[in-house]
């Protein structure tokens, strides 16, 4: 915990903080701001829908966007800051310096998604939204932590990725590509599935009868990219010199 | 009691030797002075003793411990600032030195109050570090090697960016903290006098190697005086000195100044000389032998320092 405290410190007036809730907020305020152009108002459109919507948009855009570079800036931080000489210089596990760092973008993503659904809640206050009800926010804060957890081991690749390139850019470069390469996945059935990024939005909702996907499969996908992310960075930055 | 020793101590990278089987032995206490032009192997030296980088071959032992074995308890006992010291520019000073002795965990703790004002800054002070000179970050460097109370303090050029007044107090806390808490200091430099006012042995070393090992107080005996000279026309009082007295040893300075090697002795005899020649001598002092000369005598002066 003490450790944990620590790296929070680093971070501490870092400008993205406020930047990261401002543009995950972005996705709910622009839904916001349709609700207040139509005609119609929320034109039927309901709590449940509107989570789903924002929760999509997040899981293949913002999410990746918004989470990679949260990664990248904590863990680039110590090179971009040339801390790291000092830090290794003091008796640290090197892996216990990861997995610090680990923790504070796992708590930091929780935050962000915790208040999109803050976000998202207040904003069916404000137009009216049918469907919200304590059950229907209940729901809405599950699916966000659910979300946030599928979203950790796809993180680790953009872990190795920052320590190999030691600097913030390439966390922010990984994400744009991801972002691209999940666009094309979801216009086909089979890499859909199956590539590691676009598989939270498979976890995250009901496959249609139609498409015949193996959920075990991607779900060990998933974990694979995430042990394959973690035992690279581990090994990679315990023979790293500084 | 022996503080530091490596034995072969070699570093590669690829085809280059940055370190070539180096064997230092620094007793516990005394100010070590590590000597060498930029790229001789002095950081890379200090990385090794930090464990930041593994030797190619050789060893390394603190308190004959070997680093590679007991790095983490080792670490305990060792301050270092390891080239420029970076921190984190979003914290002040205080919050920076908190992060460092929180993760390093030791009981033996001097409050971060307590060290940065031994180092000279405001531990109120709230400004961020972005925002400090180089010196303030040098002295933040300095005070956090101090946090955990080390017995050996490893500093990669440790004035770096200090001015005058605060090189003369870095020094001076650096011969209070090896005098008074035996503290065993190695300090890596390729400024010669500071070296020279510092250390009680220098180790020198070039492309690599240790080429030399001497103590402050044997090169001060050792030294052969020399005369320094200022004239009118330098040029002349070189041919002069070949010609007339048979003298070959010598070096032109700034300022029409030549330094007479191996020639103390003759001050009399090349004063007359000149004055027949009619050169106009403004000075002519006997100098003992400093280190500059003698790491200039030992890398044959390929580089500049």
């Amino acid at each position: 915990m003490k450790q944990l405290q620590l790296e929070f410190l680093k971070i501490k007036r870092s400008p993205l903080i406020l930047l990261s809730f401002l543009g995950i907020s972005i996705v709910p305020l622009l839904m916001g701001v349709i609700f207040s152009k139509n005609v119609n108002g929320v034109d039927g459109t309901t709590f449940a829908s509107f989570v789903e919507d924002v929760q999509m948009m997040n899981l293949m855009v913002m999410g990746i966007m918004m989470f990679g570079l949260i990664t990248s800036y904590v863990f680039s931080k110590e090179f971009e800051e040339n801390t790291l000489k000092s830090t290794l210089a003091i008796p640290v596990r090197r892996s216990r310096l990861l997995w610090d760092k680990f923790l504070v973008v796992f708590v930091w993503i929780m935050c962000l998604l915790v208040a999109n659904v803050i976000e998202v809640v207040v904003i069916s206050m404000i137009w009216g939204v049918e469907g919200l009800n304590l059950s229907s926010i209940a729901t809405a804060f599950g699916m966000a932590i659910r979300d946030g957890l599928i979203f950790m081991p796809l993180l680790t690749p953009i872990v190795l990725v920052t320590l190999l390139v030691r600097r913030y850019v390439a966390g922010i470069v990984f994400s744009i590509t991801v972002v691209v390469i999940n666009v094309v996945a979801l216009s086909s059935e089979v890499y859909y599935a199956y590539y590691p990024y676009t598989i939270p939005l498979v976890l995250a909702g009901p496959v249609p009868e139609e498409m015949s996907i193996s959920v075990p499969i991607s779900i060990m996908i998933l974990l694979a990219t995430g042990l394959v992310g973690a035992v690279g960075s581990v090994i990679y930055f315990q023979k790293i010199s500084v | 009691m022996i503080a530091i020793e490596t034995k072969n101590l070699t570093k590669s990278f690829g085809s280059h030797r940055a370190v070539d089987r180096v064997n230092l032995s620094i007793e516990q206490g005394e100010i070590y002075g590590f000597l060498g032009n930029n790229g001789a192997g002095k950081t890379t030296t200090i990385k090794m003793m930090t464990g930041l980088i593994p030797p190619t071959e050789g060893s390394i032992k603190i308190f004959g411990e070997d680093v590679r074995k007991s790095k983490q308890e080792i670490l305990k006992r060792v301050g270092c600032i390891v080239e420029t010291p970076g921190f984190f520019g979003n914290l002040t000073g205080q919050e920076n030195l908190q992060i460092y002795l929180r993760i390093s965990g030791s009981s033996k703790r001097k409050t971060i109050e307590e060290t940065m004002e031994l180092v000279g800054l405001d531990p109120k002070d709230p400004l961020l570090v972005r925002r400090y000179s180089l010196g303030m970050k040098q002295r933040l460097g300095i005070a956090r090697a101090l946090l955990n109370q080390p017995e050996i303090l490893l500093l990669d050029e440790p004035t770096n960016g200090l001015d005058p007044l605060g090189i003369r107090g870095m020094r001076k806390l650096l011969r209070l903290l090896a005098k008074e808490q035996r503290m065993t200091l190695f300090l890596s430099s390729h400024i010669l006098t500071e070296v020279e006012q510092l250390a009680d042995r220098v180790g020198i070393i070039h492309q690599g190697k240790l080429i030399d090992e001497i103590s402050m107080e044997g090169l001060r005996k050792q030294g052969s005086a020399y005369l320094e000279i200022q004239v009118d026309r330098p040029s002349e009082v070189l041919r002069l000195l070949e010609t007339e007295l048979g003298i070959f040893d010598f070096t032109v300075k700034a300022e029409n100044r030549i330094e007479i090697f191996d020639a103390a002795e003759q001050s009399a005899r090349i004063n007359q000389m000149l004055v027949e020649h009619h050169v106009e001598v403004y000075q002519l002092n006997r100098k003992e032998q400093s280190l500059e000369r003698h790491f200039i005598e030992l890398t044959k002066g390929e580089k500049r320092v």
